[in-house]
C-alpha cells in the first residue's frame, strides 16, 4: 500500500510541466544579465507528428495557423502542417537531471560512512534522488496539445510570424506533408 | 561550532548555485501601440520586425505620443548575427511585435530538498565524527503514558555490555498508572545496539494511602512522601533548589579536568523525625560512563567481538575485571552522621544516562539528636541528581511479579516474543529500530510499579571509532583503570559541554 502511494506521488510529481503562459511570474528573483546574454533564438522543441508520432527536433522558429516551423540542428527549415501535430514539447531550461543523479549518487555513497545508519539515510537518499530525477526530467518543459499550438509563438524565434524571406511552404498546408521550407539557419 | 558545521552553509550555497539555479525568462508580448501596458520594470525589451530582424534594448522607453521606442541595444538580423551596440529609435510602424524580458533566477525545489538532506548528512557525520563517543546508546528504553504524555520511564541493564555481564535491573516506574487493569509499556531499541532480553516483569506493591512504595535493593518499603532537605551544599555552592523536588532541575557537577575518577561531596541536612528513615535518591548517570565504554570499544576496534567473547569465556571473573573499571567511577555513596562520626549507609546505583531511577537508602536507627546530616560521596561529573528526600518508612512489603500477557510488534501479537520475554525460551533479540508493545495485567487497588529487566546487550562498533583501535590501550585499561581515567580526562572535558546535545541528536527514533 505504501509502495503504491509512493509510486502515485512520484508519478503525479513527475507529470508536472512548466505552464504555457510566459507572462506568469516564475518566482525567484530578477537577476542581472548582460545585454549580450539575452537569448535571441527560439526554444528547443520536439514536435510529435502524425499517427506514428514521428519526432521532429530543432529550434522553434515560428507558429501560424497553417504551419509549425522548426529548424533542425542540421538541414533545412521544416514546415509542419499544424493539423498533423499531435503535441509539442518545448525545453524551457536545462533539466539538470545529470546534476541530480550525480548529487544523489554521491549522497547515497556518503551514507556508507554512517555505519548502520545507512539503513535509514541510504534509503532516504535513494527515494529523494528518484523523486528529484523524475520531477526534474519533466519539470523543465512546456507540453502543448494541438489546440494550444498558436500560443507557442511566445517560444519561437519569430513570435510575429515567419518572415517572408524564409517562407518556402505553400500558403495552405497539404495533408500529410512535412516540407523542407527554406534556408538552413 | 565545529569546522564542518562552519563550512556547511557556504558549501550548500555553492552546491545550490552550481546545480540548483536556473534562469527563467518571463516575457510579455504586445503590439507596439499597446506596449504601454507592458511591465516597464523589465530590464529588456525586444522589438521584432516583420523582416525577422530583432532589436534587444535595455534602458528602454516607449513614447506613445511620438509612437516610437527608444533604447540602447543590439540589432540582430534574421540569422541572429549581431551588430555593434548602439542607441536606437524605432517607429511603431517598423515593429511587428514587442516583447519584454525579465530573467528570474529560480532555485529548483528538488535541489533544495537534496540540500537539506545533505545538511542532515553532514550534520550527522560531523556530530559523530567530532565526538564519536557521544552517539546515542541506551539499552532497551521503556516508555509509558503518564500525566505528562508518553515519557521514558525506564532503561534496562545499562551496565550489561557482554553476555557474561547479564544482569537483572529494577527501575521504579514513577507516575505510571494502568488503564482498565492493564499496565502498558513500549520497549524500544533506539541505538546502534543489539539487545538480548532474557525476561521482563512488572513488580507491583500495594501503595499506602498517604505515600508510596520505595525500593532499597531487594527490599520494598511503604513510606510517606519524601521531605525536602533544608540545606544542600557542594563545592560548586548551594544545590538545594536542584534536589528539592522531582522536576527537570538536576544537580550535576563538571568532571575533573585531570582525573575522571576525582570525587566530591554533597552535604545534606534534614529535620529529624521519629521512626525509621531512608533517603530517597532520584537520579541518573551522566554520559561519563558511556564515554569511557565507547572509548574502550573504539580501542578494541575490529577486535571488539573477540574481546567481548573472551570476556564471556572468562566468565564472572573476567566480567569482574571489567566491572572494576566501572567501580572506579563508582556509585553515589550515602553517608550519615552517627554518634561515631559519618558512617556509610548505602548507595544509589544506576548506570543509565536517560531515564531517572528512584532508590531508597535506609538510614540506621539511633541517629544523634538534632538534624539528620548526610553526605553523598560521588565522582565529579558522573551523576545527575534530581531529587533527594527524607522518607518516613512504614512496613516492608513484598511485590508481586507480573509477566506480560501480550507482546505486539507493529500492532500484531507476537506469541514467540511473548514466550521469550516471559523467560520461557531463548532470549528475545531486539535490534536497532525495533519497537515492542507490552501489556501487563495488574491487580486491583492502588499499586506502585517497578520494572524488572534481565538481559545484556552488544554495542555496534561504529566505523568512526576504528581509527582509534589500539590493543595496548585496552590492555592498559584493564591493568591500570585509574591511569586510563586520568589519561582520558582531557578528551572528555573537550566534549563535556556538548555531549548531552550530541547524544540526543544521534538518537534513532523508531
Amino acid at each position: 500500500m505504501r509502495a503504491r502511494a509512493l509510486a502515485l506521488v512520484l508519478l503525479a510529481s513527475g507529470c508536472r510541466h512548466v505552464p504555457l503562459d510566459r507572462s506568469a511570474d516564475p518566482g525567484g528573483s530578477v537577476e542581472t544579465v548582460a545585454l549580450e546574454q539575452v537569448p535571441v533564438k527560439g526554444f528547443p522543441a520536439v514536435a510529435f507528428v502524425g499517427d506514428d508520432q514521428a519526432r521532429h527536433d530543432g529550434e522553434l522558429m515560428a507558429v501560424d495557423v497553417d504551419y509549425l516551423w522548426i529548424a533542425p540542428a542540421a538541414g533545412q527549415l521544416e514546415c509542419i502542417p499544424v493539423g498533423l501535430v499531435r503535441s509539442v514539447e518545448i525545453e524551457v531550461h536545462p533539466s539538470m537531471v545529470g546534476w541530480s543523479v550525480l548529487w544523489s549518487v554521491l549522497g547515497t555513497a556518503s551514507t556508507l560512512t554512517h555505519g548502520w545508519w545507512l539503513i535509514f539515510s541510504g534509503s532516504t537518499w535513494v527515494a529523494t534522488g528518484l523523486a528529484s530525477g523524475l520531477t526534474l526530467a519533466s519539470g523543465n518543459d512546456v507540453v502543448a496539445a494541438p489546440k494550444e499550438l498558436p500560443r507557442l509563438n511566445e517560444y519561437a524565434r519569430f513570435p510575429q510570424g515567419l518572415p517572408e524571406a524564409l517562407r518556402g511552404c505553400p500558403r495552405s498546408a497539404p495533408a500529410g506533408a512535412v516540407t523542407p521550407a527554406g534556408p538552413q539557419l | 561550532m565545529t569546522v564542518p558545521q562552519r563550512l556547511l552553509g557556504p558549501s550548500l550555497l555553492c552546491l545550490l548555485a552550481v546545480t540548483g539555479c536556473v534562469t527563467l525568462w518571463r516575457a510579455q508580448f504586445a503590439k507596439p501601440s499597446d506596449a504601454v501596458a507592458l511591465d516597464a520594470s523589465a530590464p529588456f525589451l525586444k522589438a521584432h520586425l516583420e523582416s525577422g530582424d530583432l532589436y534587444v534594448l535595455t534602458q528602454w522607453t516607449i513614447d506613445p505620443e511620438a509612437r516610437v521606442i527608444r533604447g540602447e541595444g543590439i540589432r540582430y538580423d534574421l540569422e541572429r548575427r549581431a551588430e555593434p551596440r548602439a542607441q536606437h529609435t524605432l517607429g511603431f510602424d517598423e515593429v511587428a511585435l514587442v516583447e519584454t524580458n525579465a530573467p528570474h533566477q529560480v532555485v529548483k525545489s528538488q535541489f533544495v530538498v537534496m540540500g537539506v538532506l545533505t545538511a542532515v548528512n553532514v550534520g550527522l557525520a560531523a556530530a559523530c565524527l567530532s565526538s564519536p563517543k557521544s552517539c546515542f546508546g541506551s539499552c532497551p528504553t521503556f516508555y509509558a503514558t503518564t500525566a505528562g504524555g508518553e515519557t521514558i520511564v525506564a532503561e534496562g541493564f545499562s551496565q550489561a555490555v557482554a553476555r557474561s555481564l547479564e544482569t537483572t535491573d529494577v527501575d521504579a516506574l514513577a507516575g505510571v498508572e494502568p488503564a482498565q487493569g492493564v499496565l502498558h509499556l513500549t520497549m524500544k531499541n533506539e541505538a546502534l545496539e543489539s539487545h538480548a532480553i532474557r525476561r521482563l516483569a512488572v513488580l507491583a506493591a500495594p501503595r499506602p494511602e498517604h505515600g508510596r512504595v520505595y525500593r532499597d535493593g531487594a527490599h520494598y518499603f511503604q513510606g510517606e512522601f519524601p521531605a525536602a532537605p533544608t540545606a544542600c551544599t557542594s563545592a560548586a555552592g548551594d544545590c538545594l533548589a536542584a534536589v528539592s523536588k522531582a522536576d527537570a532541575l538536576e544537580y550535576h557537577s563538571a568532571a575533573d579536568p585531570a582525573d575522571l575518577a576525582t570525587r566530591e561531596t554533597v552535604r545534606l541536612r534534614f529535620p529529624r523525625g521519629e521512626g525509621p528513615r531512608g533517603l530517597l535518591v532520584r537520579g541518573r548517570a551522566s554520559l561519563l560512563t558511556t564515554f569511557v565504554l565507547y572509548q574502550a570499544l573504539a580501542w578494541m576496534g575490529t577486535q571488539a567481538d573477540e574481546w567481548l567473547m573472551a570476556l564471556d569465556r572468562g566468565g564472572p571473573a573476567a566480567a569482574q575485571r571489567l566491572a572494576e573499571v566501572g567501580a572506579l567511577l563508582g556509585d553515589v555513596e550515602v553517608w550519615v552522621k552517627t554518634a561515631r562520626g559519618f558512617e556509610r549507609a548505602g548507595r544509589f546505583s544506576e548506570q543509565g544516562p536517560i531515564s531517572r531511577d528512584e532508590q531508597l537508602v535506609r538510614l540506621p536507627d539511633g541517629l544523634p539528636a538534632g538534624d539528620v546530616e548526610l553526605e553523598l560521596r560521588l565522582t565529579k561529573g558522573h551523576w545527575k541528581l534530581d531529587q533527594l528526600g527524607l522518607v518516613a518508612l512504614g512496613r516492608e512489603v513484598v511485590p508481586v511479579a507480573l509477566a506480560p500477557s501480550q507482546v505486539r510488534r507493529g500492532g500484531v501479537a507476537d506469541a514467540e516474543a511473548l514466550r521469550r520475554i516471559r523467560g520461557e525460551g531463548p532470549r528475545l533479540i531486539s535490534n536497532t529500530g525495533d519497537v515492542w508493545e507490552l501489556d501487563f495485567p495488574v491487580p486491583g487497588g492502588p499499586q506502585d510499579y517497578f520494572l524488572e529487566a534481565r538481559g545484556y546487550y552488544h554495542e555496534w562498533i561504529r566505523g568512526q571509532w576504528l581509527p582509534e583501535q589500539d590493543p595496548d590501550k585496552v590492555a592498559r585499561l584493564f591493568a591500570d583503570p585509574g591511569g586510563t581515567l586520568r589519561a582520558l580526562a582531557p578528551a572528555f572535558k573537550q566534549v563535556e559541554p556538548e555531549i548531552d546535545r550530541l547524544f540526543e541528536q544521534s538518537r534513532i527514533a523508531p
